[in-house]
């Protein structure tokens, strides 16, 4: 696209004729179509001639866990990432502004309460809080939100007690464990952050001139299929624990409490599920203590890889230097704790 | 990605999970039944949106100027295509036989005793079913207390049965939780080897499909 862009400043002679680039732009479109046509195809025919043959019951039961718990977390990841791409699209940045308080010390609280309010999946709410931050808000405060939004936010915690029945706690200490990490992640920053270490991003979220629906509807489309790609790696990382480690193993990690957290808290790094999801991956790692599931909730929407490197690209290298271990010890004590009390 | 690319991604998703829900009701072998509420919303909105997309592209062939860029799809979506493979190639069953013996190592949590305790069961007639969890309590309570309590009483447990390592026989419930097969399991088997006089009997009736090899019914006699 950019080439494109740069060849509209050249001289007219040495623009290609129009049709040109209309049939370039339709023929990604065309390659898909047969690339789902023949998908489809091959569904069809492995549902008719493969399916019946398979029968390894390593292969059935990876695949059960597999398939059960992409579905179960996918219709909380579509209206989790709808919400967020709703707030985004149809909310002005200059409600947040208003909301928050002026001193930056009261405006981390009231912004950490705001994640429990406002939903926002976790790839959408880096850009927000750029965006707040470039609007004015206190970094600090921008900051807890973005750590807030996609860990307590209503509809991560109804996922979690539809992952958890006839387990409450499980829902009150993410959301208490993880609204502390927040706020204690973004009073540390106010206390020893310094602002050269942070790049504030110069351009806010442009609305375009697609209009607001069209805005939403790509948003919404973008962080679904990222977050579902996520999510696919959290499904299958959690049966192949199920399925192909050996059972001793996993309880020999799981008997020992302070390994369990570790290990659970570097998974959830590098799983990357989205929120919306994760609580269905942790209900299924059923061999692991509360508190280290506890972790897994906690540190999953606050740090992993994906939003290691989305930090990376708004706010630069050195603020993610930083923050990330900062959070992920802030994240990986304090669940230790409230794991405890419950 | 390109965008009709991710377009169709998204339809390809939500018929998956539409043939699994409305079509051939596979989804109860993953997840509750009543997750088809769920299921089905979700499913139409992602159908709606990768319809509207696949519209708005056909119409405007320009690319439409937004704040970021979002027409280029992220790499990770491919993955999505996994779970409708294995919805459809490998059609998984619910969790059976194989979830159970690998996990035979763990005890049960010791079950808890109505306060006004067990009644008194008969020793001679037929074998008197029972859950798994009361048949734990009063094993828990023989162990304990009176061994009398369970001797000779032909009870009928049902579940999935996998061979002990000492010997004997393991009877395994997977309890699920939200999700069907799910590995939210309670360790009921384990906890029948600790019964004084191991559990035996002979198998009075096998059943189960062809893929999962559920055995149930069994009827034991301490």
């Amino acid at each position: 696209m950019s080439d494109r862009a740069g060849l509209r400043v050249a001289e007219d002679d040495l623009l290609p004729p129009p049709d040109w680039g209309r049939r370039g732009a339709a023929a990604p479109g065309v390659r898909a179509v047969w690339v789902f046509g023949l998908l489809a195809a091959v569904l069809v025919a492995g549902r008719i001639w493969v399916a019946p043959e398979l029968g390894a019951r390593e292969l059935d039961a990876w695949a059960t866990i597999f398939v059960a718990v992409c579905v179960q977390a996918l219709p909380f990841l579509v209206f989790g990432v709808a919400l967020s791409a709703a707030i985004t699209a149809f909310v002005p940045a200059s409600v947040w502004r208003r909301v928050l308080p002026r001193r930056p010390g009261v405006a981390v609280p009231v912004a950490g309460a705001m994640g429990a309010v406002l939903p926002g999946c976790e790839c959408a709410s880096v850009p927000v809080a750029g965006g707040l931050m470039a609007r004015g808000v206190a970094p600090a405060a921008a900051l807890t939100f973005l750590l807030a939004a996609p860990a307590i936010n209503p509809v991560v915690l109804v996922a979690t007690a539809v992952a958890f029945p006839g387990n409450p706690e499980m829902v009150v200490g993410r959301f208490a464990a993880s609204l502390l990490v927040a706020v204690l992640a973004g009073w540390a920053w106010l206390l020893l952050g310094k602002g050269e270490w942070l790049r504030i991003p110069s351009r806010p979220h442009a609305e375009g001139t697609a209009g607001r629906l069209e805005a939403f509807r790509q948003d919404m489309r973008h962080d679904v299929l990222h977050a579902g790609g996520f999510l696919v790696v959290g499904a299958a990382g959690a049966a192949t624990i199920n399925v192909v480690v050996p059972a001793g193993w996993v309880d020999a990690a799981a008997g020992s409490p302070w390994l369990s957290v570790l290990l659970l808290a570097l998974l959830a790094v590098l799983m990357s599920i989205c929120s919306e999801a994760d609580a269905f991956v942790a209900a299924s790692l059923t061999q692991f203590s509360t508190t280290a599931r506890l972790a897994f909730l906690v540190v999953g929407p606050m740090v992993d890889l994906k939003l290691i490197a989305l930090q990376t690209g708004f706010f630069g290298r050195r603020f993610a230097v930083r923050f990330v271990p900062l959070t992920f010890c802030l994240a990986v004590g304090v669940s230790v704790a409230v794991g405890g009390l419950l | 990605m390109s965008r009709a690319a991710q377009n169709m991604l998204l339809i390809m998703v939500a018929a998956a999970m539409l043939w699994i829900t409305l079509g051939s009701g596979e989804y109860v072998n993953y997840v509750r039944p009543g997750f088809r509420f769920l299921l089905v919303p979700a499913a139409s909105a992602l159908l709606v949106l990768g319809a509207a997309g696949l519209r708005r592209e056909w119409r405007h062939t320009a690319p439409a100027d937004h704040g970021h860029d979002h027409s280029r799809g992220p790499r990770a979506a491919w993955l999505l295509c996994l779970p409708i493979l294995a919805v459809f190639l490998v059609a998984p069953p619910a969790l059976g036989s194989f979830t159970v013996s690998r996990d035979t190592g763990r005890a049960a949590p010791p079950p808890v005793r109505p306060d006004e305790g067990f009644e008194r069961l008969p020793t001679s007639g037929a074998p008197i079913s029972m859950t798994m969890q009361e048949f734990l309590g009063r094993a828990w309570e023989a162990q304990n207390r009176d061994p009398s309590a369970l001797a000779g009483v032909p009870v009928r447990l049902t579940g999935f049965v996998a061979p002990a390592r000492q010997g004997g026989w393991h009877v395994t419930r997977l309890r699920s939780r939200a999700v069907r097969g799910t590995p939210c399991r309670s360790r009921c088997a384990c906890a029948v080897s600790r019964v004084p006089r191991r559990t035996r009997g002979s198998r009075s009736s096998a059943s189960g499909g062809p893929r999962s090899p559920a055995r149930r019914a069994r009827s034991c006699r301490n």
